[in-house]
Protein backbone atom coordinates (compact mmCIF):
# COMPACT_ATOMS: atom_id res chain seq x y z
CA UNK A 1 0.00 0.00 0.00
CA UNK A 2 1.33 3.53 -0.91
CA UNK A 3 -0.10 6.58 0.61
CA UNK A 4 -0.10 9.60 -2.07
CA UNK A 5 -3.37 11.48 -0.62
CA UNK A 6 -1.14 14.40 0.87
CA UNK A 7 -0.87 17.76 -0.59
CA UNK A 8 3.13 17.84 0.25
CA UNK A 9 3.24 21.51 1.05
CA UNK A 10 6.08 21.64 2.67
CA UNK A 11 7.67 20.53 -0.59
CA UNK A 12 6.45 23.69 -1.82
CA UNK A 13 6.24 22.42 -5.54
CA UNK A 14 2.84 22.54 -6.12
CA UNK A 15 2.13 19.18 -6.97
CA UNK A 16 1.74 16.38 -4.77
CA UNK A 17 4.69 14.02 -4.02
CA UNK A 18 3.97 11.09 -5.79
CA UNK A 19 3.93 13.56 -8.82
CA UNK A 20 7.16 15.05 -8.04
CA UNK A 21 10.00 14.49 -10.86
CA UNK A 22 12.87 12.25 -9.62
CA UNK A 23 15.17 11.65 -12.42
CA UNK A 24 13.14 12.09 -14.93
CA UNK A 25 10.19 10.26 -13.49
CA UNK A 26 7.42 10.69 -10.92
CA UNK A 27 8.42 9.42 -7.64
CA UNK A 28 5.42 7.42 -7.38
CA UNK A 29 6.95 5.53 -10.63
CA UNK A 30 9.95 4.90 -8.53
CA UNK A 31 7.91 2.67 -6.14
CA UNK A 32 6.07 0.81 -8.55
CA UNK A 33 8.79 -0.62 -10.05
CA UNK A 34 9.82 -2.10 -6.92
CA UNK A 35 6.82 -3.20 -6.49
CA UNK A 36 6.42 -5.15 -9.89
CA UNK A 37 6.78 -8.79 -8.47
CA UNK A 38 3.98 -7.37 -6.09
CA UNK A 39 0.65 -8.83 -7.03
CA UNK A 40 -1.50 -6.43 -5.10
CA UNK A 41 -0.76 -3.00 -4.82
CA UNK A 42 -3.18 -0.61 -3.41
CA UNK A 43 -2.76 3.25 -3.97
CA UNK A 44 -4.24 6.05 -1.25
CA UNK A 45 -5.18 8.43 -2.83
CA UNK A 46 -6.62 12.45 -2.01
CA UNK A 47 -5.14 15.79 -3.67
CA UNK A 48 -4.71 15.93 -6.85
CA UNK A 49 -6.10 12.25 -7.03
CA UNK A 50 -6.98 11.87 -10.78
CA UNK A 51 -3.65 12.95 -12.02
CA UNK A 52 -1.92 10.81 -9.79
CA UNK A 53 -4.64 7.59 -10.83
CA UNK A 54 -3.40 8.53 -14.53
CA UNK A 55 0.49 8.31 -13.35
CA UNK A 56 -0.08 5.07 -11.95
CA UNK A 57 -2.28 3.66 -14.19
CA UNK A 58 0.40 3.80 -17.05
CA UNK A 59 2.41 1.76 -15.12
CA UNK A 60 0.11 -0.63 -13.17
CA UNK A 61 -3.30 -0.67 -14.70
CA UNK A 62 -4.27 -3.32 -11.73
CA UNK A 63 -3.52 -1.60 -9.11
CA UNK A 64 -6.66 -0.32 -6.65
CA UNK A 65 -6.50 3.15 -5.67
CA UNK A 66 -8.88 4.00 -2.12
CA UNK A 67 -9.53 7.24 -1.42
CA UNK A 68 -9.16 9.91 1.57
CA UNK A 69 -11.66 12.60 0.70
CA UNK A 70 -10.45 13.99 4.08
CA UNK A 71 -6.95 14.09 3.24
CA UNK A 72 -6.38 17.90 4.30
CA UNK A 73 -7.56 17.58 7.67
CA UNK A 74 -6.49 14.00 8.69
CA UNK A 75 -3.25 12.36 9.60
CA UNK A 76 -1.34 9.72 7.80
CA UNK A 77 -3.99 6.61 9.97
CA UNK A 78 -7.00 8.08 8.25
CA UNK A 79 -5.03 7.29 4.82
CA UNK A 80 -3.47 3.69 6.26
CA UNK A 81 -7.15 2.95 7.40
CA UNK A 82 -8.74 3.78 3.84
CA UNK A 83 -6.17 1.39 1.80
CA UNK A 84 -6.72 -1.07 4.62
CA UNK A 85 -10.16 -1.53 4.46
CA UNK A 86 -10.68 -5.37 2.53
CA UNK A 87 -7.35 -6.22 3.20
CA UNK A 88 -7.12 -10.02 4.14
CA UNK A 89 -3.55 -10.61 5.40
CA UNK A 90 -0.96 -8.63 6.36
CA UNK A 91 -0.41 -4.83 4.82
CA UNK A 92 2.72 -3.84 3.90
CA UNK A 93 2.65 0.20 3.86
CA UNK A 94 4.54 3.05 2.95
CA UNK A 95 4.51 6.80 2.22
CA UNK A 96 4.46 7.81 -1.41
CA UNK A 97 7.37 10.27 -0.01
CA UNK A 98 9.56 7.51 0.82
CA UNK A 99 12.45 6.22 -0.85
CA UNK A 100 13.46 2.33 0.42
CA UNK A 101 16.05 0.51 -0.67
CA UNK A 102 14.45 -2.38 -3.03
CA UNK A 103 16.82 -5.28 -1.41
CA UNK A 104 15.45 -3.85 1.83
CA UNK A 105 12.00 -3.67 0.98
CA UNK A 106 11.95 -7.38 -0.14
CA UNK A 107 13.30 -8.14 3.37
CA UNK A 108 10.22 -6.54 4.23
CA UNK A 109 8.04 -9.10 1.67
CA UNK A 110 9.73 -12.11 3.89
CA UNK A 111 9.80 -10.61 7.40
CA UNK A 112 7.46 -13.13 9.42
CA UNK A 113 5.62 -11.12 12.07
CA UNK A 114 4.65 -6.90 12.07
CA UNK A 115 7.61 -5.30 11.79
CA UNK A 116 8.80 -1.50 11.20
CA UNK A 117 11.72 0.11 9.15
CA UNK A 118 14.00 1.81 10.92
CA UNK A 119 16.91 4.34 9.45
CA UNK A 120 19.63 6.45 10.58
CA UNK A 121 17.45 9.93 11.38
CA UNK A 122 17.84 12.28 8.35
CA UNK A 123 14.30 14.14 7.84
CA UNK A 124 13.80 17.26 8.45
CA UNK A 125 11.03 16.20 10.44
CA UNK A 126 11.33 12.93 11.88
CA UNK A 127 9.62 10.77 13.99
CA UNK A 128 12.29 9.33 16.48
CA UNK A 129 12.40 5.83 17.22
CA UNK A 130 13.76 3.96 20.45
CA UNK A 131 15.03 0.59 19.13
CA UNK A 132 16.28 -2.18 22.10
CA UNK A 133 18.25 -5.22 21.25
CA UNK A 134 20.89 -6.07 18.88
CA UNK A 135 22.01 -8.63 16.44
CA UNK A 136 19.17 -9.22 14.53
CA UNK A 137 16.78 -9.16 17.12
CA UNK A 138 15.56 -5.42 17.82
CA UNK A 139 12.52 -3.82 18.60
CA UNK A 140 11.08 -0.35 18.64
CA UNK A 141 9.70 0.02 22.00
CA UNK A 142 8.77 3.74 21.44
CA UNK A 143 8.32 6.97 18.97
CA UNK A 144 9.77 10.20 19.13
CA UNK A 145 12.35 10.07 22.00
CA UNK A 146 15.44 10.80 20.44
CA UNK A 147 18.70 9.29 21.45
CA UNK A 148 19.31 6.80 19.53
CA UNK A 149 19.72 8.73 16.17
CA UNK A 150 17.06 6.49 14.47
CA UNK A 151 13.52 7.09 13.10
CA UNK A 152 10.87 5.37 11.68
CA UNK A 153 10.78 5.74 7.96
CA UNK A 154 7.00 5.04 7.76
CA UNK A 155 7.65 1.67 6.72
CA UNK A 156 5.51 -0.84 8.57
CA UNK A 157 4.17 -4.37 8.56
CA UNK A 158 1.13 -5.33 10.67
CA UNK A 159 -2.06 -7.27 9.72
CA UNK A 160 -4.82 -5.33 8.58
CA UNK A 161 -7.25 -6.68 11.03
CA UNK A 162 -4.95 -4.69 13.33
CA UNK A 163 -5.76 -1.51 11.49
CA UNK A 164 -9.63 -1.95 11.41
CA UNK A 165 -9.86 -2.57 14.76
CA UNK A 166 -8.24 1.08 14.92
CA UNK A 167 -10.42 2.65 12.37
CA UNK A 168 -13.30 1.00 14.52
CA UNK A 169 -11.65 2.43 18.06
CA UNK A 170 -11.42 5.74 16.53
CA UNK A 171 -7.67 5.23 16.85
CA UNK A 172 -7.00 6.31 13.31
CA UNK A 173 -7.72 9.76 13.77
CA UNK A 174 -3.91 10.75 14.14
CA UNK A 175 -0.45 9.75 12.71
CA UNK A 176 -0.13 6.23 12.25
CA UNK A 177 2.89 6.16 14.78
CA UNK A 178 0.41 7.41 17.31
CA UNK A 179 -1.98 4.80 16.29
CA UNK A 180 0.98 1.49 16.59
CA UNK A 181 2.06 3.28 20.03
CA UNK A 182 -0.09 0.65 21.88
CA UNK A 183 1.03 -1.96 19.95
CA UNK A 184 4.74 -1.60 20.60
CA UNK A 185 7.24 -3.39 21.09
CA UNK A 186 7.53 -4.42 17.35
CA UNK A 187 10.10 -5.80 15.16
CA UNK A 188 12.69 -3.14 13.92
CA UNK A 189 13.90 -3.72 10.61
CA UNK A 190 17.04 -1.60 9.42
CA UNK A 191 16.19 -0.40 6.04
CA UNK A 192 18.37 2.09 3.58
CA UNK A 193 15.71 4.94 3.06
CA UNK A 194 15.23 8.53 1.90
CA UNK A 195 12.08 10.87 2.91
CA UNK A 196 11.13 13.70 0.57
CA UNK A 197 9.00 16.07 2.58
CA UNK A 198 11.16 19.23 1.80
CA UNK A 199 13.61 21.05 -0.28
CA UNK A 200 16.39 19.83 1.53
CA UNK A 201 15.25 16.27 1.98
CA UNK A 202 14.72 16.33 -1.58
CA UNK A 203 18.26 17.32 -2.73
CA UNK A 204 19.85 14.88 -0.19
CA UNK A 205 17.32 12.31 -1.60
CA UNK A 206 18.73 12.87 -4.90
CA UNK A 207 22.24 12.77 -3.89
CA UNK A 208 21.62 9.72 -2.12
CA UNK A 209 19.80 7.74 -5.43
CA UNK A 210 22.28 8.80 -8.04
CA UNK A 211 24.91 6.20 -7.49
CA UNK A 212 22.20 3.46 -6.78
CA UNK A 213 19.39 4.31 -9.02
CA UNK A 214 20.22 0.91 -11.05
CA UNK A 215 18.15 -1.15 -8.14
CA UNK A 216 15.40 -0.06 -8.92
CA UNK A 217 15.66 -1.31 -12.51
CA UNK B 1 -23.06 -9.86 8.34
CA UNK B 2 -20.01 -9.72 10.43
CA UNK B 3 -16.74 -10.64 10.31
CA UNK B 4 -14.48 -11.52 13.42
CA UNK B 5 -10.82 -10.36 13.05
CA UNK B 6 -8.03 -11.67 15.08
CA UNK B 7 -4.56 -10.47 15.95
CA UNK B 8 -1.82 -11.94 18.26
CA UNK B 9 -4.36 -14.86 19.08
CA UNK B 10 -7.18 -12.62 20.63
CA UNK B 11 -9.77 -11.84 19.00
CA UNK B 12 -10.82 -7.97 17.81
CA UNK B 13 -13.99 -6.61 17.37
CA UNK B 14 -15.75 -7.65 14.59
CA UNK B 15 -16.93 -5.44 12.32
CA UNK B 16 -19.19 -4.83 9.90
CA UNK B 17 -19.14 -6.37 6.15
CA UNK B 18 -21.37 -5.72 2.92
CA UNK B 19 -24.87 -6.80 2.75
CA UNK B 20 -25.75 -5.78 -0.57
CA UNK B 21 -23.67 -5.73 -4.19
CA UNK B 22 -25.40 -2.89 -5.94
CA UNK B 23 -24.32 -3.60 -10.23
CA UNK B 24 -24.43 -0.88 -12.77
CA UNK B 25 -25.25 -3.20 -16.06
CA UNK B 26 -24.33 -1.19 -19.01
CA UNK B 27 -20.23 -1.41 -19.43
CA UNK B 28 -19.93 -2.22 -15.97
CA UNK B 29 -21.36 -6.21 -16.02
CA UNK B 30 -21.19 -5.89 -19.66
CA UNK B 31 -18.32 -4.97 -21.69
CA UNK B 32 -20.10 -3.06 -23.92
CA UNK B 33 -22.94 -0.27 -23.53
CA UNK B 34 -25.67 -1.91 -24.72
CA UNK B 35 -27.92 0.33 -26.14
CA UNK B 36 -25.51 2.02 -28.83
CA UNK B 37 -24.82 -2.10 -29.61
CA UNK B 38 -28.76 -2.19 -30.47
CA UNK B 39 -28.28 1.32 -32.04
CA UNK B 40 -25.50 -0.42 -34.05
CA UNK B 41 -27.30 -3.17 -35.31
CA UNK B 42 -29.89 -0.95 -36.62
CA UNK B 43 -27.90 1.41 -38.07
CA UNK B 44 -28.66 4.13 -35.92
CA UNK B 45 -25.32 4.05 -33.84
CA UNK B 46 -24.32 7.90 -34.29
CA UNK B 47 -27.25 9.74 -32.71
CA UNK B 48 -27.36 7.30 -30.41
CA UNK B 49 -23.87 7.11 -29.39
CA UNK B 50 -23.61 10.98 -28.55
CA UNK B 51 -26.48 10.84 -26.68
CA UNK B 52 -24.48 7.89 -24.55
CA UNK B 53 -21.49 9.95 -24.49
CA UNK B 54 -23.31 13.28 -22.93
CA UNK B 55 -25.20 11.44 -20.67
CA UNK B 56 -22.12 9.37 -19.71
CA UNK B 57 -20.70 12.91 -18.90
CA UNK B 58 -23.37 13.96 -17.06
CA UNK B 59 -24.19 16.96 -19.97
CA UNK B 60 -28.08 15.96 -20.27
CA UNK B 61 -30.22 14.51 -17.42
CA UNK B 62 -30.46 10.69 -17.60
CA UNK B 63 -34.32 10.65 -17.75
CA UNK B 64 -34.64 12.77 -20.42
CA UNK B 65 -31.53 11.27 -22.42
CA UNK B 66 -33.15 7.89 -21.88
CA UNK B 67 -36.38 8.70 -23.05
CA UNK B 68 -35.14 10.50 -26.58
CA UNK B 69 -32.73 7.53 -27.27
CA UNK B 70 -35.65 4.72 -26.00
CA UNK B 71 -37.76 6.81 -28.54
CA UNK B 72 -35.35 6.33 -31.47
CA UNK B 73 -34.95 2.72 -30.78
CA UNK B 74 -38.50 1.65 -29.68
CA UNK B 75 -38.68 1.14 -33.57
CA UNK B 76 -36.99 -1.54 -33.04
CA UNK B 77 -39.29 -5.18 -32.24
CA UNK B 78 -38.50 -6.23 -28.90
CA UNK B 79 -37.30 -10.00 -29.63
CA UNK B 80 -34.84 -8.25 -32.31
CA UNK B 81 -33.46 -5.99 -29.21
CA UNK B 82 -33.19 -8.93 -26.99
CA UNK B 83 -31.19 -11.21 -29.80
CA UNK B 84 -28.76 -8.27 -30.20
CA UNK B 85 -28.69 -8.56 -26.07
CA UNK B 86 -27.91 -11.67 -25.74
CA UNK B 87 -24.94 -11.71 -27.88
CA UNK B 88 -23.00 -8.77 -25.60
CA UNK B 89 -20.50 -10.02 -23.45
CA UNK B 90 -20.40 -10.26 -20.01
CA UNK B 91 -17.71 -9.67 -18.37
CA UNK B 92 -16.50 -13.17 -16.85
CA UNK B 93 -14.71 -12.46 -13.94
CA UNK B 94 -18.06 -10.22 -12.96
CA UNK B 95 -20.29 -13.04 -14.13
CA UNK B 96 -18.30 -15.03 -11.58
CA UNK B 97 -18.61 -13.21 -8.35
CA UNK B 98 -22.53 -12.72 -9.37
CA UNK B 99 -23.08 -16.52 -9.34
CA UNK B 100 -20.85 -16.69 -6.55
CA UNK B 101 -22.60 -14.27 -4.54
CA UNK B 102 -26.26 -14.10 -6.27
CA UNK B 103 -28.04 -13.50 -2.64
CA UNK B 104 -25.91 -10.43 -2.11
CA UNK B 105 -26.07 -9.08 -5.36
CA UNK B 106 -28.56 -6.72 -6.95
CA UNK B 107 -28.23 -4.90 -10.77
CA UNK B 108 -29.13 -1.46 -10.44
CA UNK B 109 -29.69 -0.29 -14.05
CA UNK B 110 -31.47 2.84 -16.08
CA UNK B 111 -32.20 -0.27 -18.81
CA UNK B 112 -35.82 -1.43 -19.75
CA UNK B 113 -36.42 -4.68 -17.99
CA UNK B 114 -38.36 -5.55 -21.99
CA UNK B 115 -35.22 -5.56 -23.18
CA UNK B 116 -32.78 -6.94 -20.79
CA UNK B 117 -34.78 -9.77 -18.99
CA UNK B 118 -33.25 -12.57 -21.04
CA UNK B 119 -29.53 -11.58 -19.99
CA UNK B 120 -30.66 -11.25 -16.28
CA UNK B 121 -31.78 -14.22 -15.51
CA UNK B 122 -28.89 -15.56 -17.32
CA UNK B 123 -26.88 -13.81 -15.03
CA UNK B 124 -29.71 -15.02 -12.01
CA UNK B 125 -29.47 -11.74 -9.53
CA UNK B 126 -32.48 -9.56 -8.42
CA UNK B 127 -32.38 -6.77 -10.83
CA UNK B 128 -33.77 -2.97 -10.27
CA UNK B 129 -34.73 -1.52 -13.77
CA UNK B 130 -36.54 1.42 -15.49
CA UNK B 131 -39.60 -0.39 -16.75
CA UNK B 132 -41.72 0.08 -20.29
CA UNK B 133 -45.26 -1.16 -21.86
CA UNK B 134 -44.58 -4.07 -24.29
CA UNK B 135 -47.71 -5.08 -26.82
CA UNK B 136 -46.71 -7.51 -28.66
CA UNK B 137 -43.22 -7.50 -30.20
CA UNK B 138 -43.41 -3.76 -30.16
CA UNK B 139 -42.13 -1.41 -27.08
CA UNK B 140 -45.05 1.46 -26.73
CA UNK B 141 -43.29 3.42 -24.56
CA UNK B 142 -41.49 4.03 -21.34
CA UNK B 143 -44.16 3.31 -17.36
CA UNK B 144 -41.05 4.32 -15.16
CA UNK B 145 -37.14 5.89 -14.77
CA UNK B 146 -35.04 3.98 -12.42
CA UNK B 147 -33.80 6.89 -9.75
CA UNK B 148 -30.56 5.15 -8.86
CA UNK B 149 -29.96 7.45 -6.18
CA UNK B 150 -33.42 6.86 -4.52
CA UNK B 151 -32.44 2.74 -4.40
CA UNK B 152 -30.09 2.50 -1.33
CA UNK B 153 -32.73 3.98 0.77
CA UNK B 154 -34.37 0.33 0.78
CA UNK B 155 -31.31 -1.86 1.96
CA UNK B 156 -30.79 -1.85 6.03
CA UNK B 157 -26.99 -3.22 6.18
CA UNK B 158 -24.04 -2.01 4.43
CA UNK B 159 -23.44 -1.21 0.33
CA UNK B 160 -21.52 -1.48 -2.39
CA UNK B 161 -22.02 0.47 -5.40
CA UNK B 162 -19.83 -0.25 -8.08
CA UNK B 163 -20.48 1.67 -11.31
CA UNK B 164 -18.95 3.67 -14.00
CA UNK B 165 -21.78 6.35 -14.80
CA UNK B 166 -22.68 9.80 -13.82
CA UNK B 167 -26.33 8.02 -13.02
CA UNK B 168 -24.41 6.14 -10.16
CA UNK B 169 -23.06 8.83 -8.44
CA UNK B 170 -25.99 9.47 -6.52
CA UNK B 171 -26.36 5.66 -5.49
CA UNK B 172 -22.94 6.05 -5.10
CA UNK B 173 -22.61 8.85 -2.50
CA UNK B 174 -25.32 7.09 -0.44
CA UNK B 175 -23.19 3.86 -0.32
CA UNK B 176 -20.50 2.54 2.78
CA UNK B 177 -18.25 1.32 -0.44
CA UNK B 178 -18.64 2.94 -4.08
CA UNK B 179 -16.37 1.66 -6.53
CA UNK B 180 -15.39 4.16 -9.57
CA UNK B 181 -15.12 1.20 -12.05
CA UNK B 182 -13.44 1.70 -15.53
CA UNK B 183 -13.28 -1.36 -16.91
CA UNK B 184 -14.83 -0.49 -20.34
CA UNK B 185 -13.81 3.10 -20.28
CA UNK B 186 -13.06 5.86 -17.83
CA UNK B 187 -15.11 6.41 -15.11
CA UNK B 188 -17.51 9.59 -15.37
CA UNK B 189 -16.61 12.79 -14.29
CA UNK B 190 -17.48 13.42 -10.71
CA UNK B 191 -17.52 9.84 -9.38
CA UNK B 192 -14.16 10.07 -7.80
CA UNK B 193 -15.57 12.80 -5.78
CA UNK B 194 -17.98 10.04 -4.06
CA UNK B 195 -16.29 6.60 -4.59
CA UNK B 196 -14.65 5.03 -1.93
CA UNK B 197 -12.19 3.48 -4.22
CA UNK B 198 -11.37 3.62 -7.87
CA UNK B 199 -10.26 0.18 -10.18
CA UNK B 200 -9.93 -1.02 -13.74
CA UNK B 201 -9.24 -4.24 -13.84
CA UNK B 202 -12.25 -6.65 -13.18
CA UNK B 203 -10.27 -9.96 -11.85
CA UNK B 204 -8.94 -6.98 -8.64
CA UNK B 205 -12.68 -5.41 -8.46
CA UNK B 206 -13.75 -9.13 -7.90
CA UNK B 207 -10.81 -9.16 -4.87
CA UNK B 208 -11.66 -6.47 -3.27
CA UNK B 209 -16.06 -6.87 -3.09
CA UNK B 210 -15.01 -10.51 -2.14
CA UNK B 211 -13.13 -9.41 0.40
CA UNK B 212 -15.89 -6.79 1.83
Amino acid sequence: MINCAGEGRRLGLGSTKALVSVMGEPLIAWHLRMLRHVDDVVVVVGYQAEQVIGAVRALRPDAIFAFNHDYATTGTAASLAKGCRGATGDVISLDGDLLVHPADFDAFLGAPRPCLGVAPATTTHAVHARVVGENGSTAVVGFNEVGDGLEWTGLLRVPGALVEEAEAGHATRGHVFEMLAPHLPMQALHVRAREIDTPADYDRALEWLAPIAHHWS
Amino acid sequence: MLKTLAYRGRPLAPTRTVERFLFDLDGTITRQEILPEIARAVGMQDEIAALTRRTMAGELPFESSLRRRVEILSQVPVSEVRRIVAGVEIDPHIADFLAAHRDRCTIVTGNLDAWIADLVATLGVDCRSSTALVLGDRLIGLTSVLDKAVVAADYDGAICVVGDGYNDLGLMAAADYGVAYGGVHAPAPGLYDVASHAIFDPERLCELLSAL
